[in-house]
């Protein structure tokens, strides 16, 4: 009995490290490099240096579930991977920032591929040049890569 | 004296043979290989189709022409199909509802006695020509969105392929003649040719279910109607 299952386990190791390498090939998500945009806001200080502190009662993207912000009114940074998330069902995503006083929109687009990978593994969709789409309530905006800046 | 009482017997044999031979009336020949027109319709593939795991009307028309005083000529066989299809079933992991529709035309001859007044069998080749679009959609887990899905459509494309066929013919009286066809394609030009970042064709109208392969098969059955002798 014993013999029978060393060599069984024998037979069955080779096929079974394959299909392990193989499951290994999907990407573990679907968006392996995040669809996310970074967002920064700053103030200009009159020493010349930034103010990145900015609080905002609700911040939402449309489409999405929810507040971005946490219970501190903050943005919050950590939100996947650190970014504003994209949505990969349209090409743009617009976001409102509601703050005591006013309310501002920001609308980031951008061009999404769709790649094939395998039977197995689908397909995924990479996101780049993320752009700034007019109009924005924002005074100044700056896109670079997928950070982008917002001056108040 | 056995040497020639051998050969009386051997000449008696043969005579007696010959004789036989010429006694038993001439066989009388089978029905002559019908000419006929032959159309109708291939019935597996609209019944599978709502049936099976992907539905959606498919029709396909048949057409066979057999000349009555060629008998040893192969019969002209077409086909004339149109399929709309939406697979049920989960493709690639993530993408669903994948949709096909298209149009096919097939043309070819066959072999064999084309005698439908009793069971027979056929064999032959065609020539098989797909023009159809296909899209599906890829569903994403995007976390603050929820599952978001993007549809993927390819352009317009032909496919064609050449395609050997058996027939059994089984008449069923009253003109109506059922045929079990069994089919093995191998499909030559793909235009355009799906890039290596888009999903195969999962599914081509007239040769059925394929993937990246070429080479696609199936069963299916046909109720003709003869016209003509």
């Amino acid at each position: 009995m014993k013999n029978f299952l060393t060599e069984t386990a024998r037979k069955l190791a080779p096929p079974l490290v394959v299909l392990l390498l193989l499951a290994g090939c999907c990407p573990r998500k679907d968006y392996p490099y995040g669809y996310t945009a970074y967002i920064r806001f700053v103030k200009p200080l009159p020493a010349a240096s930034l103010d990145t502190a900015v609080s905002f009662k609700r911040v939402y993207a449309i489409g999405g579930r929810g507040d971005l912000i946490d219970s501190s009114g903050r943005i919050p940074r950590s939100y996947a991977s650190g970014g504003y998330p994209l949505s990969v069902a349209n090409d743009k995503t617009t976001y409102i920032f509601e703050s005591a006083n006013q309310t501002d929109t920001l609308t980031v687009g951008y061009r999404r591929t769709l790649e094939y990978i395998s039977r197995e593994c689908g397909a995924r969709v990479y996101i780049g040049n993320l752009r700034l789409i007019q109009p924005t309530t924002f005074k100044k905006v700056t896109v670079s890569g997928n950070a982008i800046q917002i001056t108040l | 004296m056995l040497y020639r009482s051998l050969c009386k017997l051997c000449l008696l044999l043969v005579t007696q043979s010959v004789l036989s031979q010429e006694a038993v009336p001439l066989k009388t020949r089978s029905t002559p290989p019908a000419g006929a027109w032959l159309v109708g319709i291939d019935v597996s593939r609209a019944l599978l189709n709502s049936a099976a795991n992907y539905g959606g009307p498919h029709l396909e028309g048949i057409f066979k022409y057999k000349n009555p005083n060629r008998a040893r000529q192969p019969a002209f066989t077409a086909a004339l199909g149109y399929s709309k299809t939406r697979h049920k079933d989960t493709l690639y992991r993530n993408m669903v509802n994948y949709r096909v529709e298209g149009w096919y035309v097939k043309g070819g001859l066959e072999f064999g006695k084309l005698n439908l007044d009793q069971f027979t069998a056929t064999f032959g080749a065609q020539v098989v020509a797909s023009s159809f679009t296909d899209l599906g959609d890829f569903f994403f887990q995007n976390g603050y969105f929820g599952t978001e899905t993007i549809v993927f459509r390819r352009a317009k494309s032909l496919r064609m392929g050449v395609e050997g066929i058996s027939n059994l013919y089984f008449p069923l009286g009253s003109g109506f003649v059922l045929n079990l066809q069994a089919r093995l394609s191998y499909i030559f030009l793909t235009n355009p040719a799906p890039a290596a970042s888009q999903p195969p064709m999962r599914y081509t109208p007239g040769f059925g279910l394929t993937g990246r392969g070429d080479i696609s098969g199936g069963i299916s059955l046909q109720l003709l109607y003869r016209f003509g002798k």
